[in-house]
């Protein structure tokens, strides 16, 4: 059914949303991160957004040119660490400075405002088109 | 007795129906896609107002009848809104107001469909006597 169809779409927004949210809360988690498991500082991450249809039976219901959203993929950010002098800390090297994430905690507050404003909208639509089922259920009564 | 017109708005309400969910796809699509880079807002290209005109004007003679368009022939076009940087042209505000609007005439449509089901309802139990 189109309806449900619609709810699918939003739903597949709700679910890029968080991804995106969730990544960048773990880039403001390790904003100071100097250790990580590969060795060296955390390297700030983001995601890429991209249509997708639906890939189970639901395709069928879909309109052509009507597509849903998904995180492709999860990059790592290439721009330079930051270093700062510190020579008192354990991570410092030779010459006093120590390379700390490239992680820019401004940017990632916007992107957290941001993923929370698209979010919200997604679910404003689904409870637009929850009360339309509902009402469509009632239909007769 | 149900006259032909009867039948021919249930069959119109039913395609408006159907026309009004699916138009709801194409925008709940926009609101998911708000920030997939190079992705341009679409709609359908079809007036609600102008099939809802032709549906409940009031014809004097049988030869009278306004012809419908075809829904299921609407096409997508892409919203001409402003383009981001990042080649993105969803513009939130529009999408839910459209949203909102669509979805009022759903409900609309709904309240319609329903109170001709009671009219029917209501002569088949013999004026409520049955």
């Amino acid at each position: 059914m189109n309806l449900f169809t619609a709810l699918d779409v939003n739903s597949s927004g709700l679910t890029a949303q968080r991804k995106r949210a969730e990544i960048a809360s773990s880039n403001l988690a390790n904003a100071q991160t100097t250790r990580t498991p590969e060795g060296g500082p955390y390297r700030r991450k983001d995601v890429i957004f991209q249509t997708a249809g639906f890939a189970d039976s639901l395709a069928t219901a879909l309109e052509p040119g009507v597509e849903g959203v998904k995180v492709s993929d999860v990059v790592e950010d290439p721009r330079p660490f930051d270093r700062r002098f510190e020579p008192g800390h354990p991570d410092a090297d030779a010459d006093g400075y120590v390379t700390y994430p490239n992680v820019n905690v401004m940017e990632e507050m916007a992107s957290l405002v941001e993923a929370s404003e698209s979010y919200q909208a997604n679910i404003g639509a689904i409870s637009i088109l929850k009360t339309m089922i509902n009402r469509t259920l009632d239909l007769g009564k | 007795m149900i006259q032909p017109s009867e039948d021919r708005v249930f069959r119109a309400l039913e395609d408006l129906l159907s026309w009004t969910s699916r138009r709801q796809q194409a925008l709940a699509a926009n609101v998911a896609n708000q920030d997939t880079p190079g992705y341009r807002a679409k709609d359908y290209s079809f007036s609600f107002k102008e099939q809802l005109d032709s549906l409940t004007m009031t014809t004097t003679s049988e030869k009278h009848m306004m012809p419908l368009k075809d829904t299921s022939k609407a096409q997508l076009y892409e919203v001409g809104t402003k383009e981001k940087p990042n080649g993105n042209t969803v513009d939130l505000e529009r999408e839910m107001s459209e949203i909102t609007k669509n979805g009022l005439q759903y409900i609309t449509l709904i309240q319609y469909l329903s109170q001709k089901i009671k009219t029917m309802r209501y002569a088949i139990t013999e004026g409520g006597k049955g």
